[in-house]
């Protein structure tokens, strides 16, 4: 299969992909600071997430 | 040397078949990004934890070179599939992104078709799927990945289990502004429903007919994995919806004695055990209580029903036990056609499923009398599917059916054992009766 995706999806994807880059940032805060390295944290090592 | 019809988009390669044998022709448009593939280690990684079809280097041509490829017993279609299986494939899928990400690949396309079921385990299929990934570009099939899997598994959780027929319909996704008119209002307050359908399909629209040219878009290798650990996350907390269904628990229902019950799990397991070979078809599984005796004797049972919840529950059953089970959504009254461009790309259920045997196991008086089949009909089911096997007939006077016929029962006096055992015997030579005791059912056995 092969598929070309149209410029609306591909800013749609750049924009949602940016949002969840804070939200994990964000959460990853909110854990520190409730003292627990939770799973969110064990995972984005795991997979070099974006704000390490 | 035959091209597969449904292997025809890739420019990188295409699998034929030759001798029984399946094959991947690869051409040098998908060459480097192939050598990548395997020269990293991610080909040998992926085939040895057994997510994707294994293979191995066949020959070199004046095309490039050919790869023999594993065949799968059975393929079945993500329209055929339940939701947790549907959900499970779409995982793969970025389970195989994340690890390509790693290697300096990326997936090029995420239809669900690239995906297949090897018993109740997802199997990625396509190796030329993989390509060199280039810092900064965007994902090009997260479209086709929401198209595929995200759109119709909210579907089915949101709206019915149902929707999965839409699979069937769109064969290249569900359209995002379809879905985003079809998913209720509440969707537009949760987060991924609303960023990954709702905006994604108004963007979409926004830009469709635009005549400028088209915006360059980067997004940083970082960027791009969090929105796929998002994906991942989002689809493993997703829950086959608790939607209440006619067949989910039938077995709790039944009217039989325990005696009776007994003797027909010990028919079904003398019949297999006579019969024991590499395939079998349980037609009507519902919870697979007979299928699972079939797969004692058999390497593969495809076990079907038309019911989201039963197949659901057979898939829950197959992955926990590990058995040779795997799970078919199959309505008989209209089973999978002939799909896809010129109708070739996707096989009909009829043309991929032959079996060494198959069962309809307390199923064919619903054909007769809901269904409103002929006895030449019923017949025709079973033979065209396998030399040999063993059905249930149920009789006009028992409870079960006169709440089927409830007051119609003069249109179906044709409905006798001697009526259908002389049907059966027109195409098969062995027929033999065996009673169930304390039940007025029988169960017919036949061999070709």
């Amino acid at each position: 299969m092969y598929i070309d995706a149209g410029t609306g999806s591909m800013l749609l994807q750049v924009i949602a992909a940016t949002f969840f880059t804070v939200l994990f940032f964000f959460r990853n805060i909110l854990s520190l600071v409730k003292g627990k390295p939770q799973k969110a944290i064990q995972e984005s090592q795991k997979t070099k997430l974006p704000h390490q | 040397m035959s091209q597969l019809p449904s292997s025809f988009r890739d420019p990188a390669g295409y699998v034929f078949e030759q001798d029984g044998e399946l094959f991947r022709q690869l051409l040098p448009p998908g060459a480097a990004s192939f050598e990548r593939f395997t020269e990293s280690g991610l080909a040998q990684r992926l085939m040895e934890d057994g997510k994707i079809v294994a293979f191995s280097r066949h020959t070199s041509n004046a095309e490039g070179f050919v790869l023999h490829l594993n065949r799968l017993p059975y393929i079945s279609y993500p329209y055929e599939w339940c939701f947790s299986q549907l959900r499970d494939a779409g995982i793969l899928t970025l389970k195989l992104m994340l690890e390509a990400l790693d290697k300096g690949m990326i997936l090029k396309d995420a239809t669900a078709f690239n995906v297949a079921f090897q018993r109740c385990h997802p199997i990625f299929l396509d190796h030329t799927s993989f390509e060199l990934y280039q810092e900064g570009t965007p994902w090009r099939a997260y479209r086709q990945f929401v198209m595929h899997f995200l759109a119709p598994l909210l579907l089915m959780q949101k709206v019915d289990l149902r929707c999965l027929e839409l699979l069937r319909e769109n064969v290249d996704g569900i359209p995002l502004d379809f879905a985003s008119r079809l998913l209720p209002w509440h969707t537009w307050l949760q987060i991924n429903p609303l960023i990954h359908i709702h905006l994604h399909a108004l963007m979409e629209q926004r830009y469709s007919l635009s005549r400028k040219p088209s915006h360059k878009t980067a997004l940083p290798k970082a960027r791009l994995l969090a929105l796929i650990h998002e994906l991942h996350t989002l689809l493993s907390s997703l829950k086959p919806p608790k939607q209440c269904t006619l067949w989910a628990d039938y077995y709790s229902k039944t009217s039989y004695l325990d005696t009776s019950f007994a003797f027909k799990r010990q028919a079904v397991r003398e019949f297999c055990e006579k019969h024991k070979g590499r395939s079998a078809v349980d037609l009507g599984a519902n919870c697979g209580l007979f299928s699972q005796i079939a797969a004692e004797f058999f390497e593969l049972v495809l076990a079907a029903d038309f019911d989201g919840r039963a197949v659901e529950e057979l898939y829950r059953i197959g992955r926990g036990l590990d058995t040779n089970l795997q799970p078919v959504l199959l309505d008989l009254n209209n089973p999978s056609p002939d799909l896809g461009v010129l109708n070739e790309e996707r096989s009909s259920f009829f043309s991929r499923t032959k079996a060494d045997i198959v069962m309809g196991l307390a199923l064919i008086h619903h054909l007769r009398i809901t269904g409103n089949w002929s006895i030449g009909q019923i017949v025709a089911l079973f033979s065209k599917l396998a030399p040999c096997a063993l059905v249930e007939f149920i009789p006009l006077d028992d409870i079960q059916v006169q709440q089927l016929t409830r007051g119609r029962e003069q249109i179906y006096q044709d409905w006798t054992l001697e009526n259908l055992c002389a049907a059966f015997q027109t195409q098969y030579a062995f027929c033999k009766v065996i009673p169930i005791p304390e039940s007025g059912r029988s169960l017919i056995e036949l061999a070709s």
